[in-house]
């Protein structure tokens, strides 16, 4: 007797606090298209509702087989406006807390669905949405938008979401149901977990995962940074500092006008490298007791093709890079004879190539900036002629040393991103 | 008066036909550079095959003429290229940087014997023996590279 009496005190307050789950019966839409070859959305948008919210643990559904006799009884779907008694009427009937009613506009490209959860008891429209979708999307959207609006139908805990964007009028999708544009200010939602998309176009779109709880009022401010498009012309210049492994040679300056095509995580470039002084200057001792110094500098000039992977080419401040270039190279060793005249000793043709990386800064806007390093090395050495004094007997003598070319390099680009 | 003039006229004569083709005696001198390819360095005396006496070689070095180099062979001076191939005949000579020299003007007092080891000139003077002799003048610009060079002259010590 004492345990029996304990067991109800002990499931009295359970029951007690235990909320009444609502139902919601799911009436045919209207059709207001002045398209009959929509009306068959008619009955497949509620249907296709009512498959959704079935899986909704908040509320129960009335099976819309039931609702048949119901729908016969009172053409609902026939004006789309329904008065108190009617909702009265057609509660009693589909025996539903909440009647799901719709109406439909608009073309097969574009449809324009309103969704009404009104209280049979009241009459009071407790919440209502607006998909706007391809006919291909409809079905799928109002299922999210009707399961959006059980937060409130349920009577569960809500909390409040305020979204706004830079820049606005941006399309907001709540849990896959878009609920509108940015500004969109104090929207209810059930507390819990929710995922958030926005997305304007010619911006990168936003993915978030938040979690509201009861009575929050949660703002969501985004700032939308431009889309990169899927193909994208770019011209740059740039400057890169010669470090050469061989240390006959000193560090030179190279300009490097580019120009290339990004697509996606890819990017095709042809550039042009011009080496503007590479000193190989040395001293020798001469006949006359002082040392004589022969001014020499190679002049590189050369024509490559670069091919560079982005991995996070999304990215909208810094997006790194890798790559691999090739190409032809010409090579001139010259001897200075004076404040004007430069003396032409010989010229090199070679191959060269290499790998580079770096970092692509502000990728996305119109001009954006490149650091890199790189290394560089070529088919053959050179062959680097060096004069010594013959003494009095007439003119200098010369030896010829392998020499070279490979290097690393630093540098950096100004790119100016055509759309 | 008349007899007179004729005799005049006759004596003036006779003193052109006798001092006149003794004016045109001067061999031509030799015109080619030792070194082909460079500008010319003017030799200026002695003239070619003839003797230097107690007198200094004079030659005349263009301005951009950096260093110079005076040498003086005991056969004819032969090169290849920008090099002199006959280093044995190379005797004596000076150049820019020693302490006696002196660009236009080389007296034999001053002149140093060569030295094919180290392919300069040694620093005490020399006694030059007499003799026949070759000499010639070659220039270098300010980068060491040859740039100038005189035609060789024979002359007697």
């Amino acid at each position: 007797m004492k345990a029996v009496l304990l067991a109800v005190l002990c499931a009295a307050p359970c029951l007690y606090g235990a909320p009444k789950v609502r139902t919601v019966a799911v009436l045919n839409f209207s059709n207001t298209s002045g398209s009959p070859s929509l009306d068959y959305l008619k009955s497949a948008l509620p249907e296709s509702v009512s498959a959704t919210l079935s899986q909704n643990g908040s509320v129960k559904v009335v099976e819309r087989a039931q609702l048949s006799k119901v729908l016969s009884e009172i053409q609902l779907e026939q004006s789309g406006v329904l008065d108190g008694g009617e909702i009265s009427r057609a509660g009693k009937l589909a025996k539903a807390d909440v009647l799901l009613v719709g109406q439909f506009s608009g073309n097969p490209e574009k449809l324009t669905v309103v969704l009404k959860a009104v209280d049979v008891t009241s009459g009071v429209v407790l919440d209502g949405r607006t998909v706007e979708a391809s006919l291909g999307d409809v079905l799928v959207q109002s299922g999210a938008a009707a399961n959006s609006m059980m937060a409130i139908v349920s009577g569960r805990d809500l909390g409040y979401l305020t979204i706004s964007s830079t820049p606005d009028d941006a399309e907001v999708l709540l849990d896959g149901a878009l609920i509108g544009k940015t500004p969109i200010v104090e929207y209810k939602v059930a507390a819990g977990e929710h995922r958030i998309f926005i997305k304007k176009k010619g911006f990168k779109e936003q993915d978030n995962k938040i979690r509201v709880n009861a009575g929050e009022r949660k703002k969501i401010s985004e700032s939308l940074a431009p889309a990169r498009n899927a193909y994208s012309f770019h011209l740059g210049a740039g400057y890169r500092r010669f470090i050469p492994q061989s240390n006959l040679l000193t560090q030179g300056n190279v300009i490097v006008p580019r120009l290339g095509v990004a697509f996606g995580k890819f990017t095709a470039g042809a550039e042009m490298g011009i080496m503007l002084d590479l000193d190989h200057s040395y001293s020798y001792n001469s006949a006359f007791g002082t040392a004589i110094r022969q001014d020499r500098s190679y002049y590189m000039t050369t024509y490559s093709l670069a091919f560079d992977f982005e991995p996070f080419n999304d990215a909208t401040y810094v997006s790194p890079f890798v790559g691999v270039f090739g190409g032809y190279a010409r090579v001139s060793d010259y001897r200075k004879l004076g404040d004007d005249t430069d003396q032409k000793l010989s010229s090199n043709d070679l191959l060269m190539y290499g790998a580079r990386a770096g970092i692509e800064i502000m990728p996305k806007f119109i001009v954006s900036f490149i650091i890199e390093g790189r290394y560089e090395t070529f088919n053959r050495n050179i062959t680097r002629s060096v004069s010594f004094s013959n003494g009095v007997l007439g003119g200098l003598g010369s030896t010829d040393t392998s020499l070279s070319l490979a290097n690393f390099s630093i540098g950096g680009a100004v790119r100016f991103n055509l759309q | 008066m008349k007899s007179t003039t004729k005799t005049i006229f006759a004596a003036g004569v006779f003193l052109s036909l006798v001092t006149l083709p003794g004016c045109q005696t001067t061999d031509p001198q030799p015109t080619t550079p030792i070194f082909s390819g460079t500008k010319e360095i003017t030799l200026t005396s002695p003239l070619n095959a003839t003797s230097l006496g107690t007198a200094s070689f004079l030659y005349t070095v263009p301005a951009e003429v950096k260093y110079v180099v005076f040498g003086v062979f005991n056969g004819t001076i032969v090169t290849s290229g920008s090099t002199i191939t006959n280093e044995s005949a190379f005797m004596y000579g000076s150049r820019t940087g020693m302490a006696d020299f002196v660009s236009g003007t080389q007296a034999k007092a001053t002149l140093h014997d060569y030295d094919a080891s180290t392919k300069n000139f040694k620093t005490p003077n020399s006694t030059v023996p007499g003799g026949t002799y070759y000499w010639a003048v070659w220039g270098y610009d300010q980068y060491g590279n040859l740039t100038h060079s005189s035609p060789q002259r024979q002359v007697t010590l």
